[in-house]
């Protein structure tokens, strides 16, 4: 078996480092300029996200997730810091673009996105209001303050179906791996 | 079977607000110490989740070639410091070059080699923790210095478009601006045509005249040099959609004692058709409407 990217990354491998542009450039350009209000942004952004990636391919455990899935972590957790850091709102502009349902409908087919399609099957599982805390975390980018203010539920409410909603697409994230190995056997 | 989540509503919360917000230092210190204290749950579950989720719908574009070619930039920055890191480490003296310990005692050598376990830990953690900073530092000085490459050649780029910029603000010579202007289709070529007066007994030249862009010279030779102080020569454009008896003035100028004279015309206000120029003598610093006294030379299209 081939070794996972990372890993060689990890290991100083300089055209692993170039292969991780190749494979996640698109992707992680992408999540950008999502994030980003302009093109610069975005450009400072991506090569932030790729340096952290670099930094942290010696941590990538496959047994948790795919080589996308670890990218698709640390540029959130890169953007949201830069977000931190400008002391900016969200991009607001996405407030009415499709929630985890219909957005899974639209997008691309392929291994890329297998554990998005799997999150997106378990979110559709959840309460109502559940889901929307969640799309407006995590699709729109809001914090819970906001999400409080929007929705007009209490901050503590909020809080407690984020992380309810979290804990629960997990464990069906999960139940759904044990049961595509399961079928594999 | 889903595998269940050890208890520990704090860490549960804190990994939630990191995951879709990001902590602050005081609660990611916290978040830490959380972490730290049960190493049986995964605390970047929470992240990885969120980042599924922030997967669902994403339509991926290429990345452009010049971000691509920027990243690849610090990629050599932070591949070549990667291996300036291993030098450094390559540095350490090897164990081979340790020089023993004289023998001690049983008692105090069981102690000791605790103790020099101890230490050497000490000694690995903090080394390790130091050459971690270290490569942060670096990484993070390397991702400062390829931005403050890419704005240095934006200030750069801002900058030769401001000089352009400044360049077309800049008022051109009369020399210049006669070159410019010559050649045109449009721009009228007009020679002088002397009157009685005696400033202009001697005068010739020409008066070129661009409708287009409201703007033109004046040549002269052989006028009579002014005293600027006393009186000054000024120009009075005549234009066909206006009253005759309030033409355009044209501008104040004085004539030199020696040579041909350029003077750049400017029009206080746009000329629509211009029928007639007019050089007469004022009181220094010019008139609001001429008496027309003193007509030194006139130019009219054709004459």
């Amino acid at each position: 078996m081939a070794e996972p990217l990372l890993k060689r990354v990890a290991n100083g491998d300089g055209n692993a480092i170039k292969e991780v542009m190749d494979q996640f450039g698109g992707l992680v350009w992408s999540l950008a300029r999502r994030s980003c209000y302009n093109p610069t942004d975005a450009e400072d952004a991506t090569q932030e996200i790729f340096l952290d990636i670099w930094k942290s391919a010696s941590r990538y455990d496959e047994s948790k997730g795919s080589e996308t899935l670890f990218v698709a972590m640390i540029a959130r957790r890169r953007l949201i810091d830069r977000i931190r850091r400008q002391g900016r709102e969200p991009r607001m502009d996405d407030i009415d673009a499709p929630g985890f349902e219909l957005a899974s409908n639209t997008q691309d087919e392929g291994e890329t996105f297998a554990e998005a399609a799997l999150a997106a099957k378990a979110v559709a599982t959840l309460k109502p209001a559940q889901q929307r805390v969640l799309e407006l975390g995590l699709l729109q980018g809001l914090s819970h303050s906001e999400i409080a203010d929007m929705t007009g539920m209490p901050l503590g409410t909020v809080k407690t179906q984020m992380r309810r909603g979290l804990i629960r697409v997990r464990e069906l994230m999960q139940v759904a791996d044990l049961a595509d190995v399961g079928e594999d056997r | 079977m889903a595998a269940q989540l050890p208890e520990d509503h704090r860490l549960f919360e804190l990994m939630a607000i990191r995951a879709v917000e990001g902590l602050p230092p005081t609660e990611e210190a916290e978040f830490a110490g959380h972490a730290a204290a049960h190493p049986d749950i995964d605390s970047e579950a929470f992240e990885r989740t969120a980042a599924a989720l922030a997967l669902v719908g994403v339509a991926v574009e290429p990345m452009p070639d010049g971000v691509r070619n920027r990243v690849e930039g610090a990629a050599r920055v932070w591949l070549a410091q990667q291996a300036g890191t291993a030098d450094e480490t390559a540095g350490l003296p090897a164990p081979g070059n340790v020089v023993p310990m004289p023998a001690r005692s049983p008692r105090s050598t069981v102690w000791g080699g605790w103790l020099a376990a101890a230490a050497a830990l000490v000694v690995a953690v903090v080394g390790w923790l130091q050459v971690e900073q270290l490569t942060d530092d670096r990484a993070a000085l390397a991702a400062r210095q390829a931005a403050l490459e890419v704005s240095v050649t934006r200030l750069e780029q801002d900058l030769d478009l401001r000089q352009q910029v400044l360049a077309e603000l800049v008022e051109p010579t009369p020399e210049e601006l006669l070159a410019r202007l010559e050649g045109r289709p449009e721009t009228l070529a007009l020679p002088w045509s002397t009157t009685d007066d005696p400033a202009a007994a001697d005068a010739g030249g020409r008066v070129i005249w661009n409708p287009a862009e409201q703007t033109g010279v004046m040549r002269f030779s052989g006028l009579q040099p002014n005293d600027p102080t006393a009186w000054q020569y000024q120009l009075w454009i005549f234009d066909a959609e206006r009253d005759e008896r309030f033409p355009v003035d044209g501008g104040v100028f004085d004539v030199a004692p020696e040579g041909e004279t350029l003077i750049p015309i400017r029009a206080k206000l746009p000329v629509g058709e211009a029928v007639l120029f007019a050089i007469t003598v004022e009181q220094a610093g010019g008139v609001v409407v001429s008496s027309r006294e003193r007509i030194a030379l006139v130019a009219q299209p054709g004459a």
